[in-house]
């Protein structure tokens, strides 16, 4: 089974914004991490990481800042913010009720006569 | 010989002057593909093969590309919208174009300038006037010139592909 596209790209923040949640991360092992956690079902073009992670510190979600790898690097970390929190417990409600809405369906027609 | 932090650097380089990767962080995709390039030494592969697979890995540049897009302000989108609608040339038409528009111009100028002449004022007025015109269709074109690049972003599945 692999993830669909469309489906890969409306989960992404989600999944960032819960993987910084457990600590601050970068790029590499962020893509490590969603390819662990989904079994390697879920791909990331690893280029499609670093705009939205982008476009997350933008909107104040998450905050970046450079440090140093093992190696001796310079690395960018990224940590979630106060406002990325609460948008996560956003998203993850949306979810929850998407969840739950196709677990309705699932036992049988929705619609009554 | 194979320099591993040299082509590094360079592929940074050219992804940011083929504008597939816009104002990517030039440091975070460096070290991205370090990361990238141990993980696949890890399993056997040399340094030259690793690195030809993690910049693969790393580019598919129309995700890239369209994820940058939605970073820009609706200013910048608009503009690309023109430009999309603009034709295209390879960088050798557009030297020559450029030439010739040049040309044109200059062209323009000194003729204008003969004809007012007994209005030196308004003479001065057009000349500044076809010289800021001049500057559109310039660097539209110079800008064809500038996109040649030692990597480049190819095709609709846009690997950036070592060329």
């Amino acid at each position: 089974m692999t993830v669909a596209k469309d489906f890969v790209a409306a989960s992404a923040t989600p999944l960032i914004l819960s993987i910084l949640s457990h600590g601050d991360s970068y790029g590499y092992d962020i893509i490590q991490r969603v390819r662990e956690l989904s079994g390697g079902e879920m791909q990331w073009a690893d280029g499609m990481l670093y705009p939205i992670l982008h476009r997350l510190e933008k909107r104040g979600l998450i905050q970046s800042y450079w440090g140093t790898a093992e190696t001796g690097r310079k690395r960018k970390y990224y940590r979630l913010k106060k406002s990325g929190l609460e948008e996560l417990d956003a998203q993850r409600e949306s979810w929850r009720n998407l969840y739950a809405m196709l677990k309705k369906l699932e036992g049988g027609s929705a619609c009554s006569i | 010989m194979f320099d591993l932090n040299n082509e590094v650097k360079r592929w940074s380089r050219s992804v940011h002057r083929s504008r597939c990767g816009g104002r990517l962080d030039a440091a975070e995709l460096e070290d991205h593909l370090h990361c990238e390039i141990e993980a696949l030494q890890a399993t056997g592969l040399s340094e030259e093969e690793a690195f030809a697979k993690a910049t693969k890995n790393l580019g598919d540049a129309v995700a890239l590309a369209d994820e940058h897009f939605r970073n820009r302000s609706a200013f910048v989108r608009g503009l690309h919208g023109l430009d999309a609608k603009l034709p295209k040339f390879t960088a050798k038409q557009a030297g020559a174009l450029n030439i010739g528009v040049s040309l044109l111009f200059a062209g323009a100028i000194l003729l204008s300038a003969m004809m007012l002449k007994k209005d030196p004022d308004q003479a001065q007025m057009v000349s500044f006037l076809l010289i800021a015109l001049w500057f559109v269709p310039f660097s539209y074109l110079a800008s064809f010139e500038r996109r040649k690049s030692a990597y480049s972003c190819r095709g609709r599945k846009g690997i950036l592909k070592h060329v």
